[in-house]
C-alpha cells in the first residue's frame, strides 16, 4: 500500500490488494484497489456492486461461466473497530435475476482482511469439483471430490483436517449448492449469507469452499482520530439501553414477542397475523429455555449470537446457532409451527444442506397453503401431509429441497418457480418480491418497510433499507405512523441510503445502528473512516456512498430487465387486509404502492417508471453507468 | 373517567410481572400522566425505566405506541389518550 500522500491515498484500512481467481484455467493474479474505488464505494457490498456492474453482462445467466462470485470485507474489518468483521458476496442472482448482495459476519472475513485481501473475484468454471487454499499470497487449487456431496458441517472439518489447521476459516457450499439450488446459501462456520441462491452460483463454478490464513495486521491510518472515533462507539454502544441489557442476552429472538403486539408477526404463510400464541411457544422467553451459551463475530464485543439445543423428541440432543428472529418466522410462524425443538432441528438442517432458512420457510409455507386448499394433494407431494404446523413434515422437505428429492425438488428454486410448475393460480399465494422470498415483517402494518421490500434492489430484502422508525420505533431521522403511506418514498431512500451506507460498505454489523449508534450513524462512519483510512470523509459524504451504491445497484438491474412492474408487492398485501389484531384492516392497494413508488422515484431523481437519470448518475460521479443505459 | 388497556413486552413485562392490563385515568389523561401512574404504582426498576431522561441524540430508553402508533407521530408524550385506547409500552428492541 502507498504511503499517505495527505488524504490523496488511503494509507489504513485497505490491504490495497484485489485478488483474481480463474477458476476455468487454475490461475490467479493480483491487482491495486484504486483510491478512486475506496473513496467513491467504501468497501464490502460498494465494492462487490461495483465490480459487479463493471465485468459482468447484465443479461447474462446467473449459472453461466459469465457471471463473477465477488468477496468484500470493508476497510473496518480487522481493526479492532467492534462489530466489523462482516463481508458482503454479490454476483448476479439465480432466484432474482437482479444483483445479489448480501452479508456475513463470523471470522472469514477478518481472516481475509489478515490474509491480505479487500476483494477476491472468483470468474470461470472449475472443469473438476475444487476448494480453494488461499495463505501467503498463494491460491492452491485442490480437488473436492471427497468432499461433493458433504453437508457444510463435515466439509469444513474435513478441510480443516487435511490443512492439520482447526483455526482455517472456510466459506463453503452444502448439497443444496451443488445442486444448483436457487435457495442455496453460502456457509462460513455456522452463518450463512443466506439469500438469493448465491450458493447455486458457487456451486455451478464447481467451487465446493474456499480457506484461507492470513496474519497480517491490517493498518490504521491516524491512530488518535481512530481511537477518538471508536472510544464514542463504545460509548454509544455502553450507553444503549437495550444493547448489553436485553439484545446480548436474547439476540433477535424478542422480535417475536415486538412483532407480535405490533400485529405484523406474519403466520400461516401471510393469512393471518400477529397471533399470540407464538411469543407463548417461540417468543424471547420460551426460545431461551433452549439455551446453550452465547457466541460472537470476530472483534464483537456484544456477542448476541445464541446457541441453543433441542431438549424434547426427536429433535433432541440438536444444536445451532440460532435460530434467529428470521428463522423462528420462515420455520415458525409463517408454516404454523410452534415447537423451538422442531425450528433448531430445522434450522441446523437448513445451514447443513446449505439453503437459506428464510425463503426455504417461506416456500415449504407456500406449498402448505396450496395443500390445505386442495390445489396439491398427497399425490403431488410424494405421501407428505402437509397441514400448517405439521413440523416432521417441515423438517423432512428441508432435506429433500436440499437433495432435490421428489416433491422437494418442485420446491428447490423457491415460490416463483415453484408456483410456475404447479400452475392452478398457485401464483396467487407465492409470497416474492422479484423471486425472493418474504422476510418476517408483515408490511401492510409497516408501509414503509414495505416499499422497502418493493423497491430493494435485492429483492423482498429487509435489510436493505430497514424501517428503524417503523419496526422499533426510533426516531431518526424523525418518527413516522407506520400505517401512513405519504412520506415513506423519501423515508425509504434514507433508510436504504443509511443502511448501506453505514452497515453494508464499512462493513459494520447493522444492529449496531438499530440499537446505539442511530442518532449520529453518519458521522460515527465518517470519523471510523478518517481514522482507519486517512481519506476525508464527512457524514454527507458517507450517505452519498449509500446513494451511490444504490443507484449503481439499480443502473445494472436495469439493464438487467427489470421495470417499475418489478417493484411490486404479492397480491394478497394489496387486496386482503390483516384479519385481526393491532394492525388489523391495514393493506396496501396498488393506488397506495402507486403513491409510495411515484414519491420514492422522485426522491432518488429517476424517471417516474424508476430508471436512473444521467443527471443523477453524473452527480454520483457514476456516468459510466448512464452511458451503458445509453441515457441522454 | 377513562379506562385504557396497557400492553407490555420484553423488560417492562417481566418487571411488572403482567403482559396485559386496564388502568382507570382521569378523563383528560395524557401519556404522560399514565407514565406517571405506572411509576406511582409499580415504583423501583419499573420508575427507573419509565421516567428514563429522553435524550434528543440518544437511543432512546422507551417506546410507546397509542392504538398502534409511534407516541413521536402524535403528540409524544402529551398524547391524550380516550376511553378503551390500546397504549404498548416496550424498549425499543432490534435485529432481524
Amino acid at each position: 500500500m502507498d504511503a499517505d500522500k495527505g488524504g490523496d491515498m488511503y494509507s489504513g484500512g485497505y490491504t490495497g490488494k484485489v485478488l483474481r481467481v480463474d477458476l476455468s484455467s487454475k490461475t490467479f493474479s493480483e491487482e491495486a484497489l484504486p483510491v478512486e474505488v475506496a473513496r467513491d464505494f467504501i468497501g464490502g457490498a460498494g465494492f462487490t456492486v461495483k465490480y459487479l456492474f463493471d465485468e459482468v453482462p447484465a443479461d447474462c445467466d446467473p449459472l453461466g461461466p459469465d457471471n463473477k462470485l465477488i468477496f468484500a470485507p470493508g476497510p473496518f474489518t480487522g481493526t479492532k473497530t467492534p462489530c466489523a468483521s462482516r463481508m458482503a458476496i454479490n454476483a448476479k442472482s439465480p432466484l432474482t435475476g437482479a444483483m445479489g448482495v448480501g452479508l456475513t459476519g463470523g471470522h472469514f472475513p477478518v481472516e481475509m482482511k489478515r490474509a491480505g485481501y479487500d476483494v477476491i473475484i472468483l470468474e470461470g468454471v472449475a472443469e473438476q469439483p475444487t476448494w480453494l487454499w488461499i495463505k501467503d499470497g498463494k491460491v492452491s487449487f485442490r480437488s473436492a471430490e471427497e468432499l461433493w456431496g458433504m453437508q457444510s458441517g463435515d466439509a469444513q472439518q474435513t478441510i480443516k483436517d487435511k490443512l492439520h489447521d482447526q483455526n482455517v476459516r472456510i466459506s463453503c457450499i452444502g448439497p443444496a449448492g451443488e445442486k444448483l439450488s436457487r435457495l442455496a446459501c453460502i456457509v462460513n462456520e455456522r452463518r450463512v449469507v443466506g439469500r438469493r441462491g448465491l450458493g447455486a452460483v458457487m456451486g455451478a463454478k464447481n467451487l465446493k469452499a474456499i480457506a484461507l490464513r492470513g496474519d497480517a495486521d491490517v493498518a490504521i491510518a491516524d491512530q488518535e482520530k481512530f481511537k477518538a472515533a471508536r472510544k464514542r462507539m463504545l460509548g454509544a454502544m455502553k450507553d444503549s439501553p437495550v444493547l448489553y441489557s436485553q439484545f446480548a442476552l436474547e439476540g433477535t429472538s424478542g422480535n417475536v414477542d415486538n412483532c407480535t403486539a405490533l400485529g405484523i408477526f406474519p403466520s400461516n404463510n401471510w393469512q393471518t397475523t400477529g397471533d399470540g400464541k407464538y411469543p407463548e411457544t417461540i417468543g424471547a422467553e420460551a426460545i431461551a429455555t433452549r439455551g446453550a451459551g452465547r457466541t460472537a463475530c470476530a472483534e464483537c464485543p456484544v456477542a448476541c449470537s445464541q446457541m441453543r439445543l433441542a431438549q424434547a423428541g426427536p429433535y433432541s440432543g440438536i444444536m445451532t446457532e440460532g435460530p434467529e428472529y428470521e428463522t423462528l418466522y420462515s420455520f415458525g410462524g409463517v408454516t404454523g409451527v410452534t415447537d423451538p425443538d422442531a425450528i433448531i432441528a430445522a434450522d441446523r438442517a437448513a445451514d447443513e444442506y446449505g439453503l437459506d432458512s428464510m425463503s426455504a420457510g417461506v416456500t415449504i409455507a407456500f406449498a402448505m397453503e396450496l395443500f390445505e386448499r386442495g390445489i396439491i394433494t398427497l399425490e403431488d407431494t410424494g405421501g407428505i401431509d402437509l397441514h400448517f404446523g405439521n413440523h416432521e413434515s417441515m423438517v423432512e422437505l428441508i432435506r429433500m429441497m436440499g437433495e432435490r428429492e421428489g416433491f422437494g425438488d418442485v420446491l428447490s428454486d423457491g415460490v416463483r418457480i415453484a408456483a410456475a410448475h404447479i400452475g392452478k393460480g398457485s401464483e396467487k399465494y407465492a409470497m416474492h418480491v422479484k423471486g425472493l422470498e418474504l422476510p418476517a415483517y408483515d408490511v401492510r402494518g409497516a408501509k414503509g418497510h414495505g416499499l422497502g421490500y418493493a423497491t430493494s434492489y435485492t429483492g423482498a430484502d429487509h435489510n436493505k433499507g430497514y424501517s428503524i422508525q417503523e419496526i422499533f420505533g426510533l426516531p431518526f431521522p424523525h418518527a413516522v405512523d407506520r400505517f401512513e403511506v405519504k412520506g415513506k418514498g423519501a423515508l425509504t431512500m434514507w433508510n436504504q441510503d443509511a443502511r448501506t451506507s453505514v452497515g453494508d460498505c464499512p462493513t459494520m454489523c447493522i444492529f449496531m445502528m438499530d440499537t446505539s449508534v442511530a442518532p449520529f450513524l453518519f458521522e460515527n462512519t465518517a470519523g471510523l473512516m478518517e481514522g482507519v483510512t486517512g481519506l476525508p470523509f464527512t457524514a454527507d459524504d458517507v450517505q452519498r456512498v449509500g446513494e451511490r451504491v444504490n443507484n449503481l445497484a439499480r443502473a445494472f438491474n436495469t439493464l438487467a430487465g427489470l421495470t417499475r412492474a418489478d417493484d411490486d408487492l404479492p397480491e394478497r398485501l394489496k387486496t386482503e387486509p390483516i384479519p385481526q389484531g393491532p394492525a388489523k384492516g391495514h393493506m396496501i392497494p396498488q393506488a397506495d404502492l402507486d403513491l409510495m413508488l411515484d414519491e420514492y422515484y422522485v426522491a432518488r431523481g429517476w424517471t417516474p417508471e424508476g430508471v436512473p437519470t444521467r443527471t443523477k448518475l453524473e452527480e454520483l460521479n457514476l456516468a459510466d453507468a448512464a452511458d451503458r443505459l445509453g441515457l441522454e | 373517567m377513562i379506562t385504557v388497556r396497557v400492553r407490555t413486552i420484553g423488560l417492562l413485562r417481566s418487571l411488572i410481572r403482567q403482559g396485559e392490563f386496564d388502568v382507570e385515568l382521569s378523563g383528560d389523561a395524557s401519556v404522560e400522566d399514565l407514565l406517571a401512574r405506572l411509576s406511582a404504582t409499580y415504583g423501583g426498576a419499573v420508575a427507573t425505566h419509565l421516567t428514563a431522561p429522553v435524550e434528543p441524540d440518544a437511543h432512546p430508553p422507551l417506546r410507546v405506541m397509542v392504538n398502534g402508533r409511534d407516541i413521536g407521530a402524535l403528540d409524544d408524550r402529551r398524547t391524550l389518550l380516550a376511553d378503551g385506547d390500546d397504549v404498548l409500552v416496550l424498549t425499543p428492541i432490534a435485529g432481524g
